[in-house]
């Protein structure tokens, strides 16, 4: 209805007066048709829709209201003006006129002045009528595009207009929800507490506010599947600022939530292990101390470590070391969940194979149990590991603790962690004791203790005097196996002048900062270079065994370096004998393996100390091509009165024997061992009693 | 057929008011017409008038009812709209007794139809003559 020439049919069966009508409205500048009755205007509307009818009443054949009537039914014609045209005083017709959808109606004789503005007033109305829709339309095309979830109510706080994603996320359709309350179709569910959460329309209706809430959760008609939502809403004022309603503006912030939740989550959690990290830990740690200690409330902090974690992840891959991590982790925390009634406890993952425990409310005692409880769990636990070889493995790791009780002194969170580490080192160090609890005196200087040791032994090792080699004797029980002189080879590092000790002060150094291969390298090369240089020693000599370190045998160049040197010198491969403990074995199986094959192909012979000492698996033993076993001393001392000891001793030595594997029982102190051990018929004795160490 | 076609529009109800004289209602129409489609259609209604006169009655006479009514109600529609309201209420009752079937009572009304056309035709001259 642009530019276009304004279309106007014209029905009337009176000739003379259609022809009047028609000579009119042309005169106006409309384009005009005619018909003589209802059904050809009928017909006529259907093939051209004019834009607007102007129609006798009283017509025969069809008259003018029935066939405004029929033409109203027409979609097309919903909003096509009609003007009856009626005689005089007709009161009756106009009712029915208008019944039937005229727009209008004009009296006969019809005034043409009449005539011309009513059509014009007519066309304008439906001109903005128009207008009006489109604009409607576009309207509710953007409330159906935008993402947001709107709800529009009338004055009363009822729901008058749901657009798309509002029905999407209520259920609640347009037509289902018009005219219920709000509350009914917005069903809202405070967050925190989970509580029906009632919106505060009234504030907008009644005092014309705009209210935004967060942290609420709109809830589904149906399914009652939960949407977290974000909401607005404002009222709905018409030109004279009388509100007639409230416009409820919504969108579904689940995703972000997650999002957020996911990122304040990895901020503050360890991704490996799912405990909490060490910002987090030491953040707690801060906020616990900056809290005033009240009387009578006690705080501690364990920091634990995890003992041959290094040795799973060197032997195994990383793999297997992470899985050891997640596996200790769930185990710490079920422990600590157990355990716990009172305290509040943080547990988290500082680094590596570090593990730090928060306890708050909690006293000296009980976190010392706690510890206790928690190295017992992990000692009690196996790792059991196959590689791609579907070699199997099985480990027993176990956990070294520090522990700090927390008092108002202590103001920086660095300092406890750092005392706490130092107890650990502590604990590790004096024996694999497992938990060790902080003094103040002692433990500050252990850090640097282990700092001191680290250069004492690397000055040591560029010197030429810096370690020397003590040998203890290893004496055959059986007469007719006294072919050679056999004895152990023992280092010791020089400290002062004239002063060595022995290793057991500074390998707990040494093997943490990675110096075992080189001492060990350092030993075979003294021992070879010694033997090159005494043949008659040599000579006499049936065999000694060299101790070698797990940390060692994982070393990728350490076999080929040893097996070079054994081959580019005269000496007999026999002599020399490896001593490997039986943990190393077990935990570094095919290391282990791999190494006794090499040399033994070269003639090396082996042994395995400390048997017993662990968890000793005869049927790991029957695949080591070892020579000797060395039963452990814990074992031997005290057997002759310990009957357990007793029969222990006893199966080695008869399962060695069966497996054609000689025995060597060490720390033999007394003649009563001596002579308990040669009536079982072990083959070999080393110790004290026998014969001290002396610099070979 | 809907009631609506049955309903037959009265403009007897009218009946016993007394219409102006006739001059007076054509210079009305005059001037809610504008004086050029006013002479306009004097002219056209001075040719149809008795047109229509003639073949009413030849409709009447042939007995054939249903032209009769159609003829009828032509005459009464225009005469409403040139101002000659008593024309078109007597054209209505001859139109009503088509309807009913009983155009041997119509005979009479045609007398007074013509009588009122003589009227109608002498008005229609004087205003047509004006300018």
């Amino acid at each position: 209805m642009t530019n276009r020439q304004v279309r106007i049919l014209v029905v009337d069966d009176a000739p003379l007066t259609r022809g009047l009508l028609e000579q009119a409205l042309l005169t106006y500048g409309y384009a005009v048709e005619t018909a003589s009755n209802g059904q050809q205007a009928i017909e006529y509307f259907i093939k051209h829709h004019p834009d607007l009818i102007l129609m006798d009443t009283d017509m025969p054949i069809l008259n003018g209201v029935a066939a405004c009537a029929r033409i109203k039914e027409l979609p097309e014609a919903q909003r096509l003006p009609i003007i009856m045209v009626t005689a005089l005083m007709e009161g009756e017709w106009v009712d029915r006129a208008y019944a039937a959808g005229a727009t209008d109606y004009i009296s006969k004789p019809v005034n043409l002045d009449v005539l011309r503005n009513r059509i014009h007033y007519i066309l304008q109305a439906k001109h903005a009528e128009e207008a009006l829709l489109d604009e409607k339309e576009k309207a509710q095309v953007t409330l159906a595009s935008i993402g947001d979830g709107v709800i529009t109510t009338d004055a009363n706080g009822r729901v008058d207009f749901l657009n798309p994603n509002a029905t999407q996320l209520t259920g609640w359709t347009s037509q289902e929800a018009k005219g219920l309350p709000l509350s009914q179709v917005f069903l809202v569910i405070d967050e925190k507490n989970q509580q029906p959460f009632e919106f505060p329309i009234q504030q907008c209706l009644v005092e014309g506010q705009l209210v935004e809430i967060q942290n609420t959760v709109l809830l589904h008609r149906d399914d009652k599947k939960r949407f977290a939502i974000e909401k607005k809403a404002a009222p709905i004022k018409d030109r004279n600022g009388e509100i007639i309603g409230v416009v409820l503006v919504f969108h579904d912030v689940t995703e972000t939530r997650k999002m957020t939740q996911t990122l304040a989550y990895k901020a503050t959690h360890d991704a490996l292990t799912g405990l909490y990290n060490r910002p987090e830990f030491q953040a707690r740690l801060k906020r616990l101390l900056q809290t005033p200690l009240e009387e009578n409330i006690e705080h501690a902090l364990l920091y634990m470590d995890l003992n041959l974690f290094k040795i799973v992840n060197d032997t195994c891959g990383h793999e297997a070391g992470d899985q050891l991590l997640k596996d200790v982790a769930l185990l710490l925390q079920k422990n600590i969940d157990q355990f716990l009634q009172t305290a509040s406890a943080t547990l988290a993952r500082l680094g590596g194979d570090e593990f730090g425990l928060l306890l708050e409310n909690c006293s000296k005692k009980t976190a010392l149990d706690m510890a206790k409880s928690l190295c017992e769990c992990i000692e009690n636990y196996r790792f059991f590991w196959s590689n791609e070889k579907r070699q199997k493995n099985v480990f027993t790791i176990g956990l070294s603790i520090g522990l700090v009780p927390i008092s108002t002194l202590m103001l920086n969170p660095k300092s406890v962690l750092a005392m706490a580490d130092a107890a650990c080192y502590i604990a590790k160090n004096t024996g694999r004791r497992c938990v060790h609890v902080y003094q103040d005196s002692e433990e500050a200087t252990w850090a640097n203790k282990d700092i001191q040791w680290v250069n004492l032994i690397q000055e040591n090792l560029e010197k030429d005097q810096g370690f020397c080699l003590f040998c203890q004797p290893i004496v055959p029980l059986q007469a007719e196996k006294n072919v050679g002189e056999c004895y152990e080879i023992l280092l010791r590092m020089a400290v002062a002048q004239n002063h060595l000790i022995s290793p057991g002060a500074f390998l707990s150094a040494a093997t943490r900062h990675h110096l075992m291969p080189s001492l060990d390298r350092q030993v075979i090369n003294k021992v070879l270079t010694w033997l090159e240089k005494n043949p008659h020693h040599l000579e006499k000599l049936n065999f000694m065994t060299i101790n070698l370190s797990g940390y060692s045998l994982s070393d990728p160049n350490f076999l080929e370096t040893v097996k070079n040197d054994i081959e580019n010198t005269s000496i007999p491969p026999q002599k020399l004998c490896f001593e490997i403990t039986e943990t190393t074995a077990l935990t570094n199986f095919t290391d282990v393996l791999n190494f006794m094959t090499a040399l033994k192909k070269v003639g090396c012979r082996f042994a395995l100390d400390n048997f017993g000492s662990g968890m000793a698996s005869f049927i790991s033993l029957k695949n080591l091509p070892v020579d000797f076993l060395k039963i452990d001393g814990t074992l031997i001392k005290g057997f002759t009165d310990d009957r357990v000891k007793n029969a222990t001793v006893n199966a080695i030595n008869h399962i060695a024997q069966i497996m054609s594997i000689q025995t060597i029982a060490e720390k033999v102190e007394n003649q009563a061992t001596f002579e308990k051990l040669t009536e079982i018929n072990v083959d070999y004795v080393q110790g004290y009693w026998i014969a001290e160490p002396k610099p070979l | 057929m809907s009631p609506t076609d049955t309903f037959m529009p009265s403009i007897l109800a009218t009946d016993n008011i007394s219409y102006p004289p006739i001059e007076q209602r054509i210079k009305q129409v005059e001037k809610i017409m504008g004086p050029e489609m006013t002479r306009m259609l004097i002219q056209q209604f001075q040719a149809y008038g008795p047109q229509q006169i003639a073949a009413l009655q030849q409709s009447l006479s042939d007995g054939d009812t249903e032209s009769v009514r159609q003829q009828a109600h032509q005459l009464k529609g225009e005469s409403l709209q040139i101002g000659a309201n008593q024309l078109s209420s007597l054209c209505e009752k001859v139109e009503r007794l088509a309807q009913q079937g009983k155009i041997e009572e119509a005979p009479a009304n045609l007398a007074q139809i013509e009588t009122e056309w003589a009227q109608v035709q002498a008005a229609l001259t004087q205003v047509g003559s004006y300018d």
